[in-house]
């Protein structure tokens, strides 16, 4: 009860919020920051792109356009029944997200418990107070909702009008059907939301883990027989992808979109400066150079994907017990890893995606910061929170004033804003290492126990590698 | 990552910080201070020197003469000043502009002032400027020399004696086969408000306030700016103004080439009438003192964040500018108008042979005189570290919450889950011990229990705790600033009805604020059985205060190091101090202490020794008087100056300074344990 009254509350006051200051000119100010809108989300190209289209130009002949097909028919749709009251359905789109991560949270609640329930035989002695309870996991979905209607990140992205907010929501549904356990449609999602911006394809690792699992729950399954299923699962999604190419093919009677949307995602032709490191490298380098490096770069974005799903699939990832003084002192180190985190391989793959992406952009930002109060049992053992917090609070108020100096104001350099997105970079690599820390740590102490001695009776500290 | 993933040595510094935050937030604010004012010592800053090599200054031989007869010019100018009290020689400056053979323009433009002053009239303005367009290049670049026109009234001093040496560079450069960059004549009306109408005008920017008409002629971008301030003959030294809008100053190059060059030819440049130290004396005690003032009176300059001069305006435009003024005494002064020629001369030839923009040498620096400087990579440091007693005071009351946050875990009922970010998981590794021996395996039943079992988070413990207990304080906080940063539009919109002056409006609304502030934790107090108590989590609030303090001198410090300096001696040991105390004196010493620093006081001091400067007549009584009357005027200039020119002073009052104070005002009202 009291939590459905706070729900209500969030709504209503982020979306007081976002209407008030979509009468101050901070919109126009967002909308031209470039951590907010590239080229790829930029709501000005959309409505260029539309006027082409509206004049029987292609929008995707030029280098203006980076818009799906079907986004630019909804977007051409959606402008022309709002007009001038555009800000109405972003705020809608917000809305939207908003009920879907309620529910999604309720799920994942569910989810927590249940996990704890299957997995209890394995735990040691004496963890009763790290034990998830009841009314801790109730506050989930309300953490979630407010984060996303109260955090600068999401608030900024809304008012700055980028269409990353689509993205974004279907990110949010390809969780919530996975929670859901509803196969179909998370991999529409999915589909969907690679058809958008490429990177989210990753998320079919995570998901196609996930229902193995689910099917195979009970009875052990063999490793071969696993991935094998694995990989049918992911061709749902993969295929679904392609569907929606082809139905933008037919849309658009070409080829041509191919090269401007996902294309223009792969080769990073726009090397306009963001919070990404990609724009800084690539201006400085020799053309011939340029395709080698590409693919090293988008390589490195899509290769975490690997280790991350072997590890916290089968293995656990935090492998390292370093001993303060002694070393190997936990001579038998039970491996007790089961197949259960996938969803968060999922979590972490989205933070990985805003951070090494051709085009970010606090959207990104927007959705794992939302997100990250699903895994509010493990702040207590995460032990960067007051760095992490405040480099993310540097680059925030950082980023526009050395924008301005470097662009406006003639006196700083390239360096000097590149050094905040780099410094942005690493924070979020220090959020997402710390995080894992902490889940792993956790995982650990429910396996292991609260107490860990050395052989000589001090206390043991233990060390991720 | 070293210190982020070993705990041990982490734990190691973590402990030292907060078992000795006091002692080391002290030293952290005495070093930097006195390290800071330190670098206007000689042998902690550096020469200047010329960075840009495409500037040559002095190569060329000087040819510039009159060509005119020099006094008659200046009794015609006279005649023409007093004719009317208000009239500028703008007609007689256009006739001679012409007569010389010089393609010249005038363009006018319009004001409408904000907030309803002059109820909304539209004030005209008219400059007047030449092109003499290169003869060897694509004429795709420019220079301006601009003289502002002063009318017999105006309080500051003549200028004429500019105009005769523009005219003098004129009728001399017109003749010059060499010139590769077009030069613009500019003289403009209304000090910086034609100087801005004219530069607007002429890169197309349209504002509400400010409305030029479209130029009539135009040249190329322009690459730097000269702006000359000379009332008449008879020169006594020169000063070299630099600083602009927002604190932004031109490049270092350029103020070197004017140094430099003014040098060359005997005349003497100082700084805010400051003549440098002798080489022999700079590093004796009375030496670092004069530098050490130079360099106070530079910073006091760049931190009113108002442009010194028209040049001030330039610098947004990304142009390099900067202004040279001229001292006159009737009988001591040795130089004449032809010196001033010749300089000029030669500073355009150096700026004639630049190849590319400014871009070497220094944006940001303190000049403790004209040929030594400080760069930011010398600043930085000392600043840093004033900074730093923030941060580490943040720290220590940050370990001091996690560590309240993970004691009640001696009692098994309540979750670590809800314990702060753990930096010491040691106290959750020791407790667990006794359970050890006696506890037995979970399974699913009891596991259920426990899942279903009914956990009191909130402690028994009255004293509040969490970010909810703050929240109240931090939101009127962003109200309070919201109301500050909207109340001149909404009060000059009530006040016209009223009849009341705009000023007095604005100035006694600010007053209101400033009273409702002082009330407001009094308001806050939540009302307990017996009396109105305010308690909150002031730890909470302390550490996101300093955080919140440090970032925004911090950001500032990139842009205005000055107004960051200033500001960070006042408020960081006060924000250090602060907290809720039982002894009255501490209590009131505290609240006297925050006062002092409130951004009013700020405003009054600063007024006061902006008006010692001006004048030293009718004692400190009279001069606190007076204070009191400049500051009303002057928080209206400001608040105009944000509508012309984009000022950003009153914004980052508004939004920064006052809600940073509020809080910390706050703190010093809650209940002590």
């Amino acid at each position: 009860m009291a939590t459905g009254i706070g729900l209500g509350l969030c709504f209503a006051a982020g979306i007081i919020l976002r209407l008030s200051l979509f009468r101050t000119n901070l919109p126009d100010w967002f909308a031209e920051r470039v951590e907010i809108s590239n080229a790829l989300t930029s709501w000005q190209k959309t409505l260029d792109g539309i006027a082409l289209q509206d004049n029987d130009i292609s929008p995707y002949r030029g280098d203006l356009f980076h818009e799906t097909p079907i986004m630019l028919r909804v977007f051409s749709f959606v402008s022309k029944v709002l007009s001038s009251k555009m800000h109405y359905f972003f705020v809608f789109i917000d809305i939207l997200s908003g009920l879907v991560l309620a529910s999604m949270g309720k799920e994942f609640s569910r989810y927590l418990l249940q996990k704890q329930v299957n997995n209890v035989k394995n735990y040691a002695v004496g963890v009763e107070k790290i034990i998830l309870r009841k009314d801790h996991v109730d506050l989930i979905p309300l953490a979630i909702v407010a984060t996303h209607f109260l955090n600068p990140y999401s608030v900024a992205v809304c008012l700055g009008k980028s269409t990353a907010v689509i993205n974004n929501f279907f990110i949010f549904l390809t969780f919530m059907f996975m929670l859901k356990g509803n196969l179909l449609m998370c991999m529409g999602t999915i589909a969907m939301a690679t058809y958008q911006s490429l990177y989210p394809v990753m998320l079919l690792v995570p998901a196609a883990i996930y229902f193995q699992h689910m099917s195979g729950q009970t009875k052990k399954t063999e490793s071969s027989q696993f991935i094998t299923g694995c990989g049918v699962t992911s061709m749902v999604g993969v295929g679904m992808t392609l569907g929606l190419y082809l139905i933008s093919y037919f849309l658009e009677g070409s080829m041509r979109f191919l090269g401007a949307t996902t294309g223009f995602i792969l080769g990073v032709p726009d090397l306009t400066p963001n919070l990404g490191v990609f724009w800084y490298f690539f201006t400085e380098m020799f053309e011939h150079f340029r395709p080698f490096f590409i693919c090293v770069f988008q390589i490195n974005a899509f290769l975490y994907t690997v280790p991350l799903a072997v590890k916290l699939r089968d293995h656990p990832v935090f492998l390292a017990y370093v001993l303060v003084t002694l070393m190997s002192i936990f001579k038998s180190c039970p491996l007790f890893f089961s197949r259960d985190h996938p969803v968060f391989l999922a979590y972490v793959l989205v933070t990985l995606m805003s951070i090494f992406k051709s085009y970010p952009s606090y959207a990104d930002v927007a959705v794992f910061i939302t997100l990250l109060p699903m895994w509010k049992h493990v702040f207590s053992y995460m032990r960067n929170t007051f760095v992490v917090t405040n480099m993310f609070l540097v680059c925030m108020v950082m980023s526009p004033i050395l924008w301005h100096l470097w662009i406006y104001a003639g006196s700083a350099n390239a360096n000097f804003y590149f050094a905040i997105a780099l410094t942005f970079s690493t924070a979020q690599i220090f959020l997402i290492a710390d995080l894992m820390f902490g889940y792993l740590r956790r995982e650990f102490d429910l396996h292991n126990g609260l107490k860990h001695k050395l052989d000589n009776g001090k206390d043991a500290q233990i060390v991720m590698e | 990552m070293g210190i982020l993933s070993n705990p041990k040595s982490r734990q190691l510094i973590v402990e030292k910080v907060s078992r000795y935050n006091n002692i080391l937030c002290g030293a952290c604010y005495v070093v930097g201070v006195i390290w800071f004012m330190a670098l206007a010592y000689k042998p902690f800053n550096a020469k200047t020197y010329f960075s840009e090599n495409a500037l040559l200054p002095g190569v060329v031989e000087s040819g510039f003469f009159f060509d005119f007869d020099v006094s008659s010019y200046i009794t015609e100018v006279k005649e023409e000043l007093k004719r009317d009290k208000r009239n500028v020689p703008r007609d007689w400056l256009y006739q001679k502009m012409r007569e010389a053979g010089l393609e010249t323009y005038k363009q006018n433009y319009t004001i409408h002032y904000p907030l309803h002053i002059l109820q909304g009239q539209l004030v005209p303005g008219q400059n007047v400027y030449g092109i003499l367009r290169a003869r060897r290049a694509s004429r795709v670049e420019a220079v301006v020399l601009s003289v502002p026109l002063r009318s017999k009234s105006s309080e500051l001093p003549q200028t004429y004696g500019g105009l005769i040496v523009m005219l003098g560079l004129v009728r001399y450069f017109i003749r010059q086969p060499y010139w590769s960059k077009d030069i613009i004549f500019l003289a403009t009306d209304r000090e910086e408000l034609g100087m801005q109408a004219w530069l607007d005008g002429y890169h197309h920017v349209h504002s509400q306030y400010i409305r030029p008409d479209e130029l009539p002629a135009r040249s190329g971008q322009i690459q730097a700016a000269l702006n000359l301030e000379i009332p008449d003959s008879n020169i006594q030294f020169m000063n070299i103004k630099m600083e602009g809008l927002n604190g932004q100053l031109p490049n270092l190059d350029l103020v070197n080439l004017v140094v430099r060059l003014c040098n060359r030819h005997g005349l003497q440049v100082k700084l805010h009438n400051k003549a440098d130290v002798s080489d022999m004396e700079a590093e004796t005690p009375q030496g670092y003192l004069q530098s050490a003032g130079t360099m106070v009176r530079m910073m006091w300059a760049q931190a009113s964040g108002s442009p010194s001069g028209n040049h001030g305006l330039f610098h947004r435009y990304h142009i390099e500018a900067v202004t040279l003024e001229a001292v006159c005494k009737k009988k001591t002064g040795r130089f004449s108008l032809d010196t001033v020629g010749r300089v000029v001369e030669g500073i355009f030839r150096s700026l004639n042979n630049l190849l590319e923009r400014f871009h070497q040498s220094f944006f940001f620096y303190l000049l403790p005189g004209t040929e030594r400087y400080v760069s930011i990579g010398l600043y930085m440091i000392p600043f840093a570290i004033i900074c730093c007693s923030c941060l580490i005071k943040a720290i220590a009351l940050w370990v001091k919450l996690s560590a309240d946050a993970s004691k009640p875990d001696t009692d098994t009922d309540i979750a670590v889950g809800e314990g702060k970010a753990g930096s010491d998981k040691n106290v959750t590794e020791t407790t667990a011990a006794t359970q050890e021996k006696t506890g037995k395996k979970l399974d699913t039943k009891s596991l259920h229990d426990i899942v279903e079992e009914d956990t009191d988070i909130d402690d028994h413990d009255d004293r509040p705790s969490g970010v909810l207990s703050i929240l109240p304080l931090v939101l009127s906080s962003v109200i309070m600033s919201v109301l500050c940063y909207t109340g001149p539009e909404l009060l000059s919109s009530v006040a016209v009805p009223f009849k009341m002056n705009v000023e007095d409006g604005i100035f006694y609304g600010f007053i209101a604020l400033f009273t409702a502030s002082l009330m407001f934790p009094k308001m806050i107090a939540r009302r307990t059985s017996e009396e109105k108590r305010l308690n909150f989590d002031w730890r909470l609030l302390k550490a996101l205060t300093l955080i919140f303090q440090s970032l925004m001198l911090f950001g500032l410090a990139l842009m205005n190091i000055s107004l960051a300096y200033f500001l960070a001696v006042l408020f960081v040991p006060v924000s250090v101090l602060v907290h809720p105390s039982k002894s009255r004196v501490s209590q009131w010493g505290q609240k006297l202490l925050l006062l002092l620093i409130s951004p009013f006081s700020i405003l009054y001091v600063a007024t006061v020794i902006r008006s010692l400067g001006d004048k030293n007549e009718g004692g400190s009584l009279g001069l606190l008087g007076d204070a009191w009357s400049n500051l009303s005027h002057g928080v209206l200039l400001t608040l105009v100056d944000r509508y012309f020119f984009g000022n950003w002073l009153f914004a980052l009052f508004s939004f920064a300074v006052f809600p940073n104070w509020l809080s910390l005002w706050s703190i010093s009202f809650c209940e002590s344990e």
